[in-house]
């Protein structure tokens, strides 16, 4: 609810710059948590989730460039995102774990040579521009602080969907899957069709981040959608927090923050975010969403409040307990 | 499903019937032509020494490999061919020798996939599923029985070993199976969690048919009636419970002393 006001009043502070990093953080944010619904929800850790967010955004260029009107347009794109989690789905949720994670690696790499090499739709190395922003009625968008409005409310409407399915019996369902595939298939679940519905899920929420990211930057290009994006999608889900919906906002800003913040100050910027990616890893196993979640917890239980649930407040104190005393 | 439909299927066939049932890895033959018929309503053990084939045939009749050859009925429906998830909408439940639960969920949340297994709910993507009553109170009611109410919010990885038990047969039972095959319910129980365990598989509902591996004879004393003694895949002897208890051939199998 904090986090929502301060997103409102973010324009209201007269810097484009910061507006500009909020678009890309939420954005991205709202890619990183759709491949959490996939990656800790269901398990299926996908190094091709950027391949949707490119769809999605080279759908909406080419459209543009056919000619299509700015809402067709948009059509178009999610149609191209759905077409394509459909035929990737389809091989992809037939493995798991490593085999999934190099398969979707692959499909990830043919979207990306798609977009490098078939120069006529893509337009190759070059990319394609974005000539403009939507309107519709009496909005008009073109400005970076009356697109930002647009963008929250997309996050916040698609955020809030995939909430109610992460704890919808579908969404229990994945976490079964998650924990336990075989066991599932004797409870009465074909697991097939529901894996299969998660990363179309997922897919068109990745969609969404690309529509907004096409209108957004006004260009799109391969590097985009390239192998090292693939991987800073997986890293801003883990680094927030695998399985937390919110985590993968957390990690997106942080990374973000670095990329387009930091870069100015620090030349080695990489190797910090990398020794954070490395720090959270090894100490915060629920990422900084569940480092944050514990530390909340101790800082309440410090301040003399009683603890909130049992069995799971405890263990959290203890871990916390025995963390501060090593570091004594 | 209602009583009248027990009684109508114990009536017209047996829970399950398997005719020359073959299944080979490889070279190697695990379970070599096992016929048996258990009746509907049966209290059924199954024992042998380690490797007889115990378990691959409950992974035989669940389902979960395909019979190299034979065939397999379920309530006078040829199964055979068909998938896991299939056998289970036709009122088969399983446990586990290795008891596979889910771990990092809650005990709450074990149960409520269970009985979401053969629902529509479980397609259900936009309402919180703790919202629907009847799951919750399917899960309360099993949570009761099985004595886990205590532990509903704790994950099932914190659970004691027996209580882990416990809820193995709590989510094969929430499906309200007709035939239930358990793998070995007493392994690893302390002598306190045995007796719960006993009193538990004790009262289940007498509709129930139950197939049951286990290796602690008293156990089976007090749950079976009747046992079919398998060894090399191969069933050896079947009777009462009396009878396999008295059998000389069965004492050889167990004390290694076959000439």
């Amino acid at each position: 609810m904090v986090a929502l006001v301060v997103a409102a009043i973010i324009p209201q502070l007269g810097s484009s710059f910061y507006v500009s990093l909020t678009l890309s953080v939420l954005i991205y944010g709202l890619l990183a948590i759709s491949l959490d619904v996939l990656a800790g929800y269901t398990g299926l850790i996908s190094l091709g989730h950027a391949s949707f967010l490119g769809v999605g955004a080279y759908g909406i260029a080419y459209a543009l460039k056919i000619g299509l009107d700015p809402i067709p347009a948009i059509g178009y794109a999610l149609v191209a995102v759905l077409v394509t989690a459909l035929l990737f789905g389809l091989v992809a949720v037939r493995v798991r774990e490593l085999t999934f994670v190099i398969l979707t690696l692959a499909l990830g790499q043919i979207v990306w040579g798609l977009a490098y090499r078939w120069v006529s739709v893509s337009g190759g190395d070059n990319g394609l521009p974005v000539p403009g922003r939507p309107s519709f009625g009496p909005f008009d968008f073109s400005a970076d602080s009356s697109y930002y409005y647009l963008v929250l409310v997309v996050f916040v409407l698609c955020v809030l969907v995939m909430w109610l399915v992460v704890h919808s019996s579908f969404g229990l369902s994945l976490r079964g899957i998650r924990d336990n595939e075989a066991r599932m298939r004797t409870l009465g679940y074909n697991v097939v069709v529901h894996k299969y519905l998660a990363f179309i899920i997922s897919a068109m929420f990745g969609g969404v981040a690309g529509v907004l990211f096409a209108f957004y930057n006004l260009y799109v290009s391969p590097t985009m959608i390239d192998f090292a994006h693939n991987g800073t999608v997986v890293q801003m889900v883990v680094v927030g927090g695998l399985g937390t919906l919110w985590g993968p906002l957390v990690g997106a800003g942080v990374i973000v923050f670095f990329q387009q913040f930091v870069s100015i100050y620090v030349p080695r910027w990489e190797t910090v975010l990398g020794v954070i990616f490395i720090l959270t890893v090894l100490f915060a196993r629920g990422g900084l969403w569940g480092g944050l979640a514990n530390l909340g917890r101790w800082l309440r239980v410090r301040a003399g409040e009683p603890p909130t649930s049992g069995a799971s407040t405890s263990q959290a104190l203890t871990e916390v307990d025995a963390a501060s005393g090593s570091g004594d | 499903m209602s009583a009248n439909q027990a009684q109508r299927d114990a009536g017209s066939a047996p829970a399950l019937v398997l005719d020359d049932v073959h299944r080979r890895f490889g070279g190697v033959t695990a379970i070599s032509g096992v016929s048996l018929t258990v009746a509907a309503g049966a209290r059924h053990g199954i024992i042998g020494p380690n490797g007889a084939g115990k378990t691959t045939l409950f992974n035989v009749i669940s389902g979960e490999l395909a019979a190299s050859s034979g065939n397999i009925h379920l309530f006078g429906h040829n199964v055979t061919r068909m998938s896991s998830v299939r056998r289970v909408s036709r009122g088969l439940g399983r446990t586990y020798q290795i008891t596979r639960t889910f771990p990092t969920l809650t005990v709450r949340e074990n149960l409520g996939l269970a009985v979401n297994g053969l629902s529509r709910h479980k397609f259900s993507m936009l309402r919180p599923w703790k919202t629907y009553g009847d799951v919750s109170a399917a899960v309360a009611e099993l949570a009761d029985q099985f004595e886990l109410s205590p532990r509903l919010d704790s994950p099932a990885a914190d659970l004691s070993h027996g209580e882990v038990r416990q809820l193995e047969v709590a989510l094969a039972l929430a499906l309200k199976p007709r035939l239930l095959l358990l793998d070995e319910p007493g392994a690893g129980l302390s002598p306190g969690e045995r007796v719960s365990m006993r009193a538990l598989l004790k009262r289940l509902p007498s509709d129930l048919t139950l197939i049951m591996i286990e290796h602690d004879m008293e156990l089976v004393r007090d749950v079976v009636d009747s046992i079919h003694v398998l060894d090399f895949g191969q069933v050896v002897a079947n009777g009462t419970t009396a009878e396999i208890q008295a059998d000389e051939k069965v004492r050889q199998i167990y004390l290694g002393s076959r000439s």
